[in-house]
């Protein structure tokens, strides 16, 4: 399990509420753009399968807020050794953060925090 | 290793008044002698005790006391035991009359009123996701072989009431934040904080 900030959540930008993601069997980390080449959403590819043939669970952590991109290469490299760390101390629940946040101004630092996530079956060889 | 969080249930959650002739009659616990007449109902300001808001409750008032009490408007809000206080200065008289509301005054509630909590395992947890003010979602990281597009993934819903209000991401990280715990300590069963002292109606999974 990892947990994530959740955009707008708590008393300010700079303390936000947290939300968690299951990490146990994941087997590919990837971003997505929600339009054009703006990366704004990381996908967690799980090996668990659905009910359809072909299809496997997929989490989206969406961190769409405006026109620019937040998720980088760097961000998933990044999750993927936090997700590699977390599996390795079970009972630990780090936090993930975009590497953007880390340089953001305090009014800009809730465009890197979540605004949604969803888990849904899709077929990998489809996508 | 299963470990789990323990989701509150509402054992006398608030209500909206059952909007009926004569619904609260029954449940009048202080009369008057000596209120003014009201030969037809007529609705009449009250207090309450609860935070009940806007029901509406007609009266009718002969040889000074109240005979039959009515809602016309339920609101919402109100729980057991919550009492309506109508002031001697609004029906007249020396005495205020006192309704104190019972579980038939209140419309049917899908709480729980055995159970405290609801169990709900987080192994197989997938992620806390946002509903709305009254809803919260835990998606699983397992399959639904009955359900189509977005419920193609197995899911708790847990449902709220709406008074006290809260808001979709205070329950989605009043949730998260038993689950992270849990996950942290296998020996905990961590029970969910809902801020705003919102409480849970139900848990279903589907």
């Amino acid at each position: 399990m990892i947990k994530l900030p959740i955009y707008n959540s708590g008393p300010t930008a700079l303390q936000p509420r947290y939300t968690c993601v299951n990490v146990e069997d994941v087997y590919q980390v990837d971003k997505a753009a929600t339009s054009g080449s703006v990366y704004d959403v990381i996908h967690i590819h799980y090996s668990t399968p659905s009910f359809d043939a072909g299809d496997f669970l997929r989490a989206s952590i969406d961190y769409t807020t405006g026109t620019a991109t937040v998720v980088t290469d760097q961000d998933i490299e990044n999750l993927k050794d936090l997700i590699a760390s977390a599996n390795q101390n079970p009972s630990s629940t780090p936090e993930f953060e975009l590497i953007g946040a880390r340089s953001a101004s305090a009014s800009d630092i809730i465009n890197y925090q979540v605004v949604d996530i969803q888990i849904k079956a899709e077929n990998p060889a489809a996508v | 290793m299963s470990n789990y969080i323990k989701i509150p249930l509402a054992n006398n959650p608030a209500r909206s008044l059952v909007n009926a002739t004569g619904s609260l009659t029954s449940s009048i616990t202080t009369n008057s002698t000596d209120a003014t007449t009201l030969a037809s109902p007529t609705a009449k300001a009250f207090t309450t005790s609860g935070n009940g808001i806007s029901g509406v409750v007609a009266l009718t008032v002969a040889a000074g006391a109240v005979t039959v009490a009515s809602t016309t408007s339920g609101g919402e809000g109100y729980k057991v035991g919550d009492t309506l206080t109508f002031d001697k200065s609004v029906i007249g008289g020396t005495t205020d009359v006192v309704i104190t509301l019972a579980a038939g005054d209140l419309v049917a509630s899908s709480g729980s009123s055995t159970e405290p909590f609801f169990f709900m395992p987080i192994d197989n947890v997938g992620a806390v996701v946002k509903g709305s003010a009254t809803t919260c979602i835990v998606e699983l990281k397992q399959a639904n072989a009955t359900g189509t597009g977005a419920d193609k993934v197995a899911k708790y819903t847990i449902t709220m009431d709406d008074v006290p209000a809260t808001t979709a991401l205070a329950l989605q990280a009043d949730v998260a934040a038993a689950v992270i715990k849990a996950a942290s300590a296998e020996n905990a069963q961590p029970e969910v904080k809902f801020t705003s002292g919102a409480e849970c109606l139900a848990v279903v999974l589907s």
